[in-house]
């Protein structure tokens, strides 16, 4: 299901977790239990190579159409630095990096290795698009990491989770299967390549 | 006000103050839902009505192909249509807008439907009245055009009031391929405060509004096409 249902189906107690790299914030913490991070990441942009959309800095995001799905922070914060989020429904990764490909959006803003992984699946895509390093970001709860989402009022649930995280993030198994498929990377500890710049998403009008 | 709303929400199902203050923004995709509906309709009706006259043909290879795009019409999803056309086609290098796209699938799909109900309005003419145009010497044209289609229109009101509800609630599927119309701007603010259910609720209540008031102005038009009718219902 996407993300509206997973959301009403943990509230309504058909689910009793959900994974999605949901990243630890005050505002979800006020309506969801969440675990204790498990991976921490930050976030690119995917360009189109042969001129990098015309992005070379955030300033020139103004004016750009970026893809995403509808509701998520990226594309809030799309909007707040002057770009137009164009909002897809619940599509596959290869729709897309295919409308970046061919003009109909300039970028997508998202999760690094998401992103990385996304171009690695998809060769052709993989030629045709990148993800610049100057333009690494975070968001203000990008530090927090990403937790497992469960119902606000199950601590009991919530507890085990995160004694169970624990105990794997000690005896690495977590982080052999960051190592297995992010590339080699490790999610488990804070991400040392070099964040151009840390924004804040504000709210959107409620 | 926010005492009011506060009152009227159900806990962990609907949040009242949170609907009330995204109304503005759902309500500003009005417009393009609109303007969705009445091209899609208009669209529709026109390649519906080349329907059923290809389908009443005496060409049998026009008979043969009216048939069959109304049965593939009939048959599929539209929400596979939508998607075939507005990402299926760049692959043929042939890129359309999301509105064109959504407007195209809608009139494609549709106008099978509006073309069976105005198949079905034409034979419900008692077949007298053709006989009796025959006898006063009136042409095949002009028999449909001053006797048969007035007759036929009356009753095909309530089946096209059906098609443009219908319709206008089709619009929410255009979210899909990224038009901005209500069903979409519900998504985002339902994204933004982690909240699907309330503003889910909220836009079934604007939908039924609107489509309240397409359901009167229907039953206006049938009250004014009727109105030199003797049994009136």
């Amino acid at each position: 299901m996407d993300v509206s249902g997973t959301m009403s189906a943990l509230n309504n107690g058909t689910v009793d977790m959900a994974v999605n790299d949901y990243s630890i914030s005050k505002k979800r913490e006020k309506q969801f239990a969440l675990s204790t991070p498990y991976k921490f990441s930050f976030d690119s942009m995917i360009v189109r190579k042969k001129d990098q959309s015309g992005i070379h800095s955030f300033a020139d995001l103004k004016g750009k159409k970026t893809g995403g799905e509808a509701g998520t922070s990226y594309q809030r914060l799309a909007k707040q630095l002057g770009a137009t989020p164009v909002n897809y429904d619940n599509v596959s990764n290869d729709v897309y990096l295919k409308d970046v490909a061919n003009g109909r959006t300039d970028a997508i803003l998202n999760d690094y290795y998401l992103q990385s992984m996304a171009l690695k699946a998809l060769p052709d895509m993989n030629k045709k698009l990148m993800i610049p390093s100057n333009l690494y970001f975070a968001t203000q709860n990008t530090k927090n990491g990403s937790g497992i989402l469960m119902k606000k009022s199950n601590t009991a649930l919530k507890d085990a989770v995160n004694k169970e995280l624990a105990k794997l993030l000690k005896n690495g198994t977590i982080k052999k299967i960051s190592a297995k498929y992010y590339g080699g990377a490790d999610v488990t500890s804070k991400p040392k390549v070099h964040i151009a710049k840390t924004f804040t998403v504000k709210d959107s009008e409620q | 006000m926010n005492d009011i709303l506060t009152h009227l929400s159900i806990p962990n199902f609907f949040n009242a103050p949170l609907a009330w203050h995204s109304l503005p923004f759902i309500l500003s995709g009005l417009p393009m839902t609109i303007e969705l509906t009445i091209v899609s309709f208009i669209g529709q009706i026109i390649l519906g009505t080349l329907l059923t006259l290809g389908q009443m043909s005496h060409y049998k290879w026009l008979h043969w192909l009216s048939r069959t795009y109304i049965s593939f019409m009939r048959g599929t999803p539209i929400l596979v249509l939508l998607f075939l056309i507005y990402f299926g086609l760049p692959y043929t290098g042939w890129r359309v807008a999301a509105f064109p796209a959504a407007a195209a699938a809608f009139i494609l799909n549709g106008a099978a439907y509006v073309s069976e109900i105005f198949r079905s309005s034409l034979l419900g003419i008692d077949e007298g009245q053709w006989v009796a145009a025959q006898s006063l010497g009136m042409t095949h044209f002009v028999t449909m055009r001053d006797i048969i289609l007035p007759q036929a229109m009356r009753t095909s009101i309530p089946a096209m009031g059906n098609v443009i509800l219908d319709l206008f609630k089709g619009t929410s599927l255009a979210a899909m391929i990224t038009v901005t119309e209500m069903f979409m701007n519900a998504k985002i603010i339902g994204g933004d405060n982690f909240d699907y259910m309330t503003v889910y609720l909220e836009i079934a209540l604007i939908y039924w509004a609107c489509c309240s008031i397409i359901t009167a102005g229907q039953n206006h038009l049938e009250r004014y096409v009727n109105r030199n009718m003797v049994n009136q219902h």
